[in-house]
């Protein structure tokens, strides 16, 4: 297959895509939803749902998407979470070359990247902080669902426990929705989460290593 | 009138439940209707917890030990607590201390979330899962501003319960201890004198408090101070943080091209994406 520079690098299967989007949803919604109860002033925010008690509801309802989407996506692309596993769990020197320069990157300042793979070493470690925080809130927040078919010790710790996750994770999401959506030239994110692929320029770019092992797959060999 | 108390004497206490009875007649509270709260466990207990329809039961305990068994009768419900943990986790203000001493409640404001249900040193709040509101005894405060005493004490016949201010009633608990010491039960003792900052329940106890499924030692769980103490401020500023931060970057560098451009390189330099 011949080289070109419209070449796309397909990157997120169907099942990934479809349960970012529901997850990032489930979790605004479950941010919204919880946060009249971590500070008072905050109530009004129920309005936006009908108020205190179709809050809690709809936190609940959140909570089952914001869950079980992940797991399902997992079930229907086994391969697609073991790549990520794979990924993370595989560190090298580029990726602490790439964290090092992160604030870098963050700010718009000048900087050298070493050739990322199929994650950067942000990503990996972003997969990390997103991943644990979403599973630490889920146990909780499970927890204190069903209280009454718990040890009393175990539900006690648990809500400072979600209390403290929630705001900590949302403030990494800050940083991951402002990365993925607003830095400049982060439209090729969208492309990536929605459509599944990036462009050769972004991907080169971004992830050298990994678009020159796709293209050898691929075998799209540059005459 | 200053800080008051109820006095539950459980050596006085027949198990009448005359108090049972009041506290659902003056709260006109329906009987409870869920198979786990009427269950049958094997005494003469009518209930075999505190339920979102029943503020106060007397539970029935038997206690052997070197002298034989006994029979203990204990009334339950809320110990209105000076270091209350229900005030201390409810984000609603709908808890909170009334100059007397009682631990108010306020139903229009509460959300039904459990916090204080869970956190209670004592488990007395019940949350009512139809109503989702948190119930608990109000030492019937507006009863209390009358002039009345609380409908409980106000229909027992023996004399267990008495209602007053807390300094006095906390005398004829010391009396009443001394009383029952003289008479042989050495381990008598007042119960919520100290504990939690002084509770406006208070006890006299024929035994150790454990006897009567009383913690010795009640805290405010450290979860619950670290929680609310700690964890929230923090929480807040970790977020506070990440947002200040990111809309920083925001505007510095919206205005920017730093979209990649196609240009072959080896993975050489970049000039700041
Ligand atoms: C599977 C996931 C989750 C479950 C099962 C869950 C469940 C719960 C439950 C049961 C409560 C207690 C209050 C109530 O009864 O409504 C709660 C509180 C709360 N939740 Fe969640 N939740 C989950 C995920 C999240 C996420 C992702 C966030 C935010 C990013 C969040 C934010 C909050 C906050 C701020 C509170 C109040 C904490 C406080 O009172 O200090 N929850 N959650
Ligand atoms: S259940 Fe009601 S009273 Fe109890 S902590 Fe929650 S809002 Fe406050």
């Amino acid at each position: 297959m011949a080289y070109s520079d419209n070449d796309r690098f397909p990157r997120f299967g169907k099942a990934a895509r479809v349960v970012h989007l529901t997850h990032l949803v489930s979790f605004f919604v479950l941010f919204l939803t919880g946060m009249s109860l971590y500070f008072n002033f905050l109530s009004p925010l129920n309005l936006i749902f009908g108020g205190a008690n179709a809050a809690k509801l709809i936190h609940r309802i959140a909570a089952l998407v914001f869950f079980f989407g992940p797991v399902l996506a997992i079930i229907l692309n086994p391969k697609g979470f073991a790549l990520v596993l794979y990924q993370i769990t595989h560190w090298r020197k580029e990726d602490f070359h790439f964290i090092a320069r992160f604030f870098h990157k963050f700010f718009g300042q000048p900087h050298d990247v070493a050739p990322q793979g199929y994650l950067n070493g942000g990503q990996k470690l972003n997969t990390y902080l997103l991943g644990f925080g979403c599973l630490g809130l889920a146990f909780t927040g499970f927890v204190i669902w069903f209280p009454e078919y718990l040890p009393n010790w175990l539900v006690l710790w648990c809500y400072p426990l979600h209390s403290l996750l929630a705001p900590c994770l949302t403030a990494v999401v800050l940083g991951h929705a402002y990365l993925g959506s607003f830095h400049p030239g982060s439209g090729a994110s969208w492309e990536a989460i929605w459509g599944g692929s990036l462009s050769r320029a972004f991907a080169e770019h971004h992830h050298a290593q990994w678009a020159q092992e796709v293209d050898i797959k691929l075998g799209r060999v540059k005459r | 009138m200053g800080e008051v108390a109820k006095l539950i004497d459980v050596t006085k206490c027949t198990a009448c439940r005359g108090c049972q009875v009041a506290c659902k007649q003056w709260h006109d509270l329906p009987t409870e209707t869920t198979p786990d709260k009427t269950k049958f466990a094997g005494s003469y207990q009518s209930h075999p917890d505190l339920g979102p329809n029943t503020y106060t039961i007397i539970e029935f305990i038997e206690n052997t030990n070197e002298n034989g068994t006994q029979w203990h009768f204990k009334k339950t419900g809320c110990m209105h607590c000076t270091d209350a943990a229900c005030i201390l986790v409810c984000e609603k203000k709908a808890l909170s201390k009334l100059e007397n001493g009682i631990v108010y409640r306020d139903m229009a404001k509460c959300v039904g979330c459990g916090y204080c249900a869970q956190n209670c040193p004592f488990l007395v709040p019940k949350v009512n899962p139809k109503t989702e509101k948190a119930t608990k005894c109000t030492l019937c405060e507006n009863r209390v501003e009358a002039g009345l005493k609380p409908a409980c004490v106000s229909t027992c016949i023996t004399g267990a319960l008495d209602f007053g201010p807390r300094e006095k009633m906390l005398e004829i608990a010391k009396n009443r201890v001394a009383t029952l010491q003289q008479q042989g039960m050495t381990k008598a003792q007042v119960y919520g004198e100290k504990e939690l900052g002084g509770t406006h329940v208070i006890y006299v106890l024929g035994d150790a408090p454990e006897v009567y499924g009383l913690p010795a030692d009640p805290q405010v769980p450290l979860s619950a101070t670290l929680w609310q103490k700690y964890g929230k401020p923090l929480g807040a500023a970790a977020f506070c943080a990440s947002l200040g931060t990111t809309l920083f970057a925001f505007f510095l560098n919206r205005k920017k091209d730093l979209a990649p451009k196609l240009h072959h390189h080896e993975g050489g330099k970049s000039h700041g994406v």
